[in-house]
């Protein structure tokens, strides 16, 4: 932008008064310009380009206008000549001047015969433009992006701009005789009057659609596309637009503004100033897209994307005591200058909202006082335990970890037995989703937190597509982190559906996937919630499935967990493991849990919640590194269940055992962090859950920890006892204890990695059943990662150990794995890619 | 529409009842009549084995050793797993431990009928199960399953505390289970097999028989529905390894405490007595027996075969040919032991269940109109069949208990003392006097030297295992140990007098192996004699070490 001009040089005279509107001041770069009437959309476009700026309108009285016009410009007589006055310079001249003007500038020249003209292309300007800049559209291609424009003397740059402004297409200028340009803008537009006249609506106001064929920005065609669309969603045609592409956000609010005759706010460049903000509430301007723009007489004005939207306006007139004016911005406008203007607030509640309202539900501190008095009580007495009798208290040491491995295992087997003998999920059959009405279908927020994940992008904007649910009933946020510049830039390089919006979050500790779905959760537009990883491809139809399942269960349930399984399974032994591991986990173990009513630890994504009920329950703890193991707990806390639908998300396995351990050791991690922070008041937890979901809360989330944190010292003394048969562990395992302890190692390992067989086997990966039989192995891996994690619980407690993705090779042929496009097959992500992800499940071998 | 169905060209279409599992209403209905019949099934036997075993002394020495020995992993000092045994398969003794852990239950032997009451009852609930999946009405099904379950012979077994009833639980489980697998395909269910085939194999060695027929209908079943290679692999995988688990943890524990790792397998059946039969000879006599404890089972046999190979279903062809398992195992295994003892009738009785599901398959593979009729025709056989057996029990001479039970619930009268055809005596109140004599007399722990494979009724009588220095304190080399030189090592010495005969090496008293005279005046000086009955004697020891 260049230097600023004084206001009377800001806009010619004559487009001022031709306009309706004069010159304010300079906001930063923008011009504030008055209007008593506002221009329509393309006229406002126009001034822009007239003024080289962007331009805010405000609303003042007519008169007031007229007398500003005054001050400026003087009397009408007073106008000096603008730039675009040329048209009555060149009345006079004739085809001969024309044709030598055309040479010596290097243009065509066209005596402009009618048949020459599309009225099509002709209306692509609006008369008043036309007439004022003698110039008319003859064709337009679409292809090409041209607009052959005839013109009475040849345009400078700021002209062509002008035009190029108006019709969203890069003009090719031919010169034309005057009197045929008069002539062809009279033919053209007397005849769209006439077919206006034809089809008018008896309404006053004037159809979106028609407006916006009118303006030439769709045709007839892709009108009725929208329409159908419509009907079949019930969406507003604005939105049914959006979805199939055919207008973009800016364009629908300038046509709603012109449709309602209020002020289009194209962009807003400086902030309104604090104390207009403070009129209305923040909360009232997220959720209901609503911006305060500026106080003027006493009137606030407040840029809407859907004016016509009664809740907000509604929620705008209680919570705002002054008259207010409307004017449209688009939903991108609002949503990004609101995004600006409150990230600190945003930032804070996604940080602190649940340490505020439930401090001892938030993992912020690792251990509470108690816990600490409690936890150097039991050192001690164990220390002197060792001290004065060593043999008996390592034996009583191991009598509780015997029961309570015994307890895990008969548990565990009982809950699995659950699964095999009944089918706990909730199933919906393909008939009743094709009975489905998208009519009646609930708007839905996807939240997708991304960091350093650009690799990622693609397949995660095709698996979001894939789904089958109207596009304009998603709201997809892609949360991108602030500093994470690659996958930002990668993410605005795709060519992203109106259904999926940007959030950048700013960066803040902790940084955590938490954290980012809080901010996320903010700006929710939907009626429930799910989370995706970068790297998931969920089924198709799975958010249909959630909204079935939420139908059918009780308002108790508030949470559908969908089952997580791995695409890459075939890629090595590791990924093998791990997808025997989450098969049991999410196929055998979850449903288990699901059908005695415990307590669900949720995996880390593809949990559906209704969006009213997470915030309740004071959405995700950010300081938590298995955020949704503790949601999972908190809602059984608050009286409220999770169900298991039918349906799956497919990921990467991680695929390298470093990469792997760091991934479990978060887990293992975020286990004990919970089990911590839901037992700082073991007698509350007992009332919230009751005595048996108290104790599956042991056995499942202390549990899981703890056999993967004890399972080495096991096998080191069995180990020990084989090569030595030393006499101290003979005096610690006397009588019954040494038969508990063979009979867990002997029964009790069989069954767990039985169940890894009976997960493959359920999930239909036969090709994995003969490796589930070398578990043991794996679970080693687990113990490894499981004291990383415990040690870094003391070091680094709400440190993200993020887990490296996009090394997945998937096979194409690979069954079950077929949403992962096949191209991807062998692709890798530049070394050291990072990626969050990976659910919290806890898989555990004694 | 599975091959099976498609080879069913008699039956026409709209008569046909589609094989379909129970859902909803249904299920949950059925899950309730599985719970009616559990309890009344348990109750009747359980009430029946109490009688005889409380009042009437019908105690099967096989029996009350598990009992005792169940009972010793919890009551010996100090408390000892390995006390289950290493010869007979443990889990005849580990069913029992629950119950034995309650002392009035074991010492009463009153835990040996409340036990196997489970899983006779658990029996006549798969076999009711089976008969709904079949298509048979309720009050018939019901009416079938209580002719199956007043057979003498299930009613004598789910109330008598013998390790027969448990393993005909679970092989007759596994083969119902493979009805199921192969109508409805359930992923759980070769797992379920799995898991049934290796408890029943280490509840009963020869359950094995029956594996390699049920591995390879499920393999065939799958190649017939063109399974691809892995989904073959995967579900015999998936049923073969709890079976291979089993055997291996048994050959395992065998091998870490005594040594011998197979031993329960060679050491099982001695060959004591000379076998003058041969192959043949004995297949026939093993088929004779069939027919007179269950004719009902060559005729289904022949009839599943039939129908399996007329349809090429594989399923008819593997129920026909476990039918006719038994009498060749039986043979097998006699020849094996060189001992006709094995041709008793606890021995025969093991397709008897696995008759009820071929014939609910059968059932169900009738047309709906003629399957009432067909069903009643079972209910009828069934019913003519519970004379027979009976007659079989009193008059075989290849029984034990059977006809003392038969006898006493008919006559009322207490069998103890009596002496079936195969020389085992009914022991109870030998055992009772005996261990009262203990109690008043002895004192201390460690204090009687015993040979607990003889006397384990003494021992459990007592219910205080602690007073006896058995072969299962400190194993057989310590006890040996003390055998060659008792004196100093105990006050007094119980044997079991006699030396009665009975299938296995360790139920004879290996004190009186050792000292043949003892007690006779030519025999060991140490040794006075302190008290005897019929059955046992105890004697003190005396002199310096």
């Amino acid at each position: 932008m260049g230097d600023r001009p004084s206001l009377g040089d800001a806009l010619a005279p004559s487009v001022a008064r031709r306009f309706g509107v004069v010159p304010l001041r300079f906001d930063g770069d923008v011009l504030v310009v008055a209007a008593a009437v506002p221009p329509a959309a393309d006229e406002l476009t126009a001034i822009e380009a007239v003024a080289g700026r962007d331009v805010r309108l405000v609303l003042l009285r007519g008169d007031e206008v007229a007398r500003l016009q005054h001050e400026m410009y003087g009397s009408p007589a007073d106008v000096r000549p603008g730039r675009y006055a040329a048209g009555e310079a060149t009345a006079s001249a004739d085809a001969t001047f024309q044709r030598r003007l055309a040479a010596s500038a290097g243009l065509e020249f066209t005596d402009l015969p009618p048949e020459e003209v599309e009225v099509e292309a002709a209306l692509l300007i609006t008369e008043r433009l036309s007439r004022q800049l003698r110039v008319v559209a003859t064709s337009a291609s679409v292809a090409d992006g041209t607009v052959r424009v005839a013109v009475a003397q040849p345009f400078d740059a700021d002209a062509l701009r002008l035009v190029e402004a108006i019709t969203a297409l890069r003009p090719v200028q031919v010169l034309a005789p005057p009197a045929r340009i008069d002539a062809a803008i009279d033919e053209a537009h007397a005849a769209a009057r006439v077919a206006r006249a034809r089809e008018r609506d008896p309404e006053p106001r004037r159809r979106l659609g028609e407006l916006l064929v009118e303006a030439g920005v769709i045709d007839e065609p892709s009108l009725r596309r929208a329409l159908a669309l419509q009907r079949r969603t019930g969406e507003p045609l604005g939105r049914a637009l959006l979805a199939l592409g055919l207008v973009g956000q800016d364009r629908l609010a300038a046509t709603i503004a012109l449709q309602l005759r209020l002020p289009y706010v194209i962009d807003v460049r400086r902030d309104p100033r604090p104390e207009v903000l403070a009129l209305v509430p923040e909360n009232v301007c997220r959720t209901h897209r609503l911006l305060p723009l500026e106080v003027v007489d006493g009137v606030l004005v407040v840029a809407m994307a859907d004016p016509l939207d009664e809740d907000a306006g509604r929620a705008l007139r209680a919570a705002v005591k002054i008259p207010t004016r409307l004017a449209v911005a688009s939903d991108a406008t609002i949503g990004a200058t609101l995004e600006r203007l409150y990230a600190p607030l945003y930032v804070e509640l996604s940080t602190t909202e649940l340490l505020r309202r439930r401090p001892d539900e938030s993992a912020y501190r690792v251990l509470s006082g108690r816990q600490t008095v409690a936890a150097i009580a039991t050192a001690a007495v164990a220390l002197a335990g060792l001290v004065l009798a060593p043999t008996a208290t390592l034996t009583a040491a191991m009598v509780l970890s015997i029961l309570f491995y015994s307890a895990i295992a008969v548990y565990k087997f009982i809950l699995v037995y659950r699964t095999v003998d009944h089918v706990p999920e909730l199933a919906v059959a393909a008939d009743e989703l094709a009975l489905l009405d998208d009519r009646h279908l609930p708007h839905y927020t996807i939240l997708v937190p991304l960091y350093r994940e650009a690799v990622m992008v693609r397949q995660l904007v095709d698996a979001i597509n894939a789904l089958d649910y109207p596009k304009e009933k998603l709201d997809v946020k892609l949360l991108l982190e602030e500093d994470d510049h690659d996958t930002i830039a990668a993410v605005r390089s795709h060519r992203l559906g109106p259904h999926f919006r940007i959030t950048i979050v700013p960066d803040a500790h902790p940084k955590t996937k938490p954290k980012a779905c809080n901010y996320g959760l903010l700006h929710a537009r939907g009626e429930y919630v799910v989370i995706y990883d970068a790297e998931d491809v969920p089924d198709p139809d799975q958010l249909k499935k959630a909204v079935l399942a939420f139908r059918r269960s009780p308002p108790r349930v508030v949470c559908m967990q969908a089952k997580l399984n791995y695409a890459n399974r075939d890629q090595n032994l590791l990924t093998r493991w791990f997808t025997a591991e989450y098969s049991q986990w999410f196929d055998l173990f979850l449903p288990g849990l699901d059908a005695t009513r415990a307590p669900v630890p949720l995996g880390g994504t593809s949990n559906h919640f209704p969006v009213a009920k997470l915030l309740e329950l004071g959405a995700w703890d950010p300081f938590n590194v298995t955020e949704d193991a503790d949601v999972g707990i908190r809602l059984a806390r608050s009286g409220y269940r999770t169900a298991i639908i039918d349906s799956t998300t497919y990921e990467e396995a991680t695929s390298r055992v470093y990469n792997w351990i760091r991934q479990r050791s978060r887990w293992v991690k975020g286990y004990v962090q919970t089990w911590l922070v839901h037992m700082r008041h073991p007698v509350r937890l007992w009332r919230e859950l009751g005595p048996l979901n108290f104790v599956s809360f042991q056995l499942v989330v202390g549990g899981t920890a703890l056999t993967m944190l004890l399972n080495p010292v096991f096998w080191g003394l069995t180990s020990l006892w084989a090569l030595t048969e030393a006499g101290l562990i003979r005096e610690i395992f006397p009588g019954v204890v040494y038969f508990a302890a063979a009979g867990n190692l002997l029964v009790g390992n069989f069954l767990f990695t039985y169940l890894n067989v009976a997960g493959a086997l359920r999930r239909g990966y036969d090709d994995l059943v003969r490796y589930a039989l070398f578990s043991p192995l794996y679970w080693a891996l687990m113990s490894v990662g499981a004291w990383k994690g415990f040690l870094q619980l003391v070091t680094r407690p709400s440190y993200w150990e993020k887990t490296v993705h996009g090394m997945a090779r998937v096979d194409a042929s690979t069954p079950a794995s077929g949403a992962i496009a096949p191209e991807r097959s062998g692709r890798r992500a530049e070394p050291g890619t990072l990626f969050w992800s990976g659910p919290t499940s806890g898989p555990s071998g004694p | 529409m599975s091959p099976i169905a498609a080879r069913e060209p008699r039956v026409r279409r709209s008569q046909r009842t589609p094989p379909v599992a129970p859902r909803g209403r249904a299920r949950r209905l059925l899950g309730r009549e599985a719970v009616g019949v559990f309890a009344t099934a348990y109750a009747f036997y359980a009430a029946v084995g109490l009688y005889t075993t409380l009042v009437l002394h019908v105690v099967v020495g096989d029996a009350e050793s598990r009992l005792a020995h169940a009972f010793f992993v919890w009551w010996n000092e100090p408390a000892k797993l390995s006390a289950i045994g290493f010869v007979w398969p443990p889990v005849q003794t580990l069913v029992l431990l629950p119950l034995a852990l309650v002392r009035p239950f074991a010492t009463s032997l009153a835990a040996l009928p409340l036990t196997s009451a489970v899983f006779g009852a658990g029996l006549l609930v798969l076999v009711d199960k089976a008969l709904a999946h079949g298509g048979v009405e309720r009050r018939l099904r019901w009416a079938i399953v209580a002719a199956f379950g007043l057979n003498p012979l299930i009613v004598f077994y789910a109330g008598n505390g013998m390790a027969e009833i448990v393993f005909l639980y679970f092989l007759t489980a596994a083969f119902a289970l493979l009805v199921r697998w192969t109508r409805d395909q359930r992923w759980q269910d070769p797992i379920l097999i799995g898991f049934a085939f290796g408890v029943g194999i280490l509840a009963r060695y020869e359950v094995a028989a029956w594996l390699p027929l049920a591995v390879a209908g499920i393999a065939t079943v799958l190649a017939r529905r063109r399974a691809s290679a892995a989904r073959i692999e995967a579900t015999l995988i998936a049923t073969l390894t709890p079976v291979v688990y089993a055997v291996l943890l048994w050959v395992y524990l065998n091998w870490s405490l005594t040594g011998k790792p197979i031993a329960f397998f060679t050491e099982q059946v001695p060959g004591a007595a000379p076998l003058r039969s041969h192959g043949a000879s004995l297949v026939l006599d093993a088929l004779v027996l069939q027919l007179k404890i269950f004719p009902l089972t060559l005729a289904v046999a022949f009839v599943a075969l039939w129908i399996g190979a007329r349809r090429r279903a594989p399923l008819g062809l593997v129920l026909g040919l476990a039918l006719c398992v038994n009498p060749l195992t039986t043979a097998v295994l006699v020849l094996r032991a060189r001992d006709p003892i094995l041709l008793q009738v606890r021995y025969n009785l093991r397709a008897v269940p696995l008759v009820l599901v071929a014939a609910a398959w059968l059932l169900g593979l009738v047309a709906p109109a003629r399957r009432r009729l067909a069903a009643l025709a079972l209910l009828a056989l069934l019913a003519a069949s519970i004379p027979v057996t009976a007659a079989t029990m009193l008059r075989s001479e290849h029984v034990l208990s059977e006809g003392f039970f038969l006898d006493g619930l008919i006559h009322g009268r207490d069998q103890d003392g009596r002496v079936s055809p195969l020389g085992t005596r009914l022991s109870i109140r030998d055992e009772r006097e005996m261990a009262a004599f203990v109690k008043r007399h002895v004192r201390g722990g460690d204090t009687v030297l015993t040979d607990d494979a003889a006397t384990f009724g003494v021992m459990l009588a007592d219910g205080h295992p602690a007073r006896y220095f058995d072969r299962i304190d400190r194993g057989d080399r310590v006890w040996s140990e003390a055998l060659r030189n008792p004196v100093g090592r105990a006050q007094y010495i119980l044997v079991k007098r006699g030396a009665v005969r009975a299938n296995a090496a360790n139920a004879f008293d290996r004190i009186v192996e050792r000292y043949p005279q003892l007690g006779r005046p030519n025999g060991p000086k140490f040794a006075r004699l302190a008290h005897a009955n019929r059955t046992f004697a105890l004697y003190a020891i005396e002199g310096l070490r």
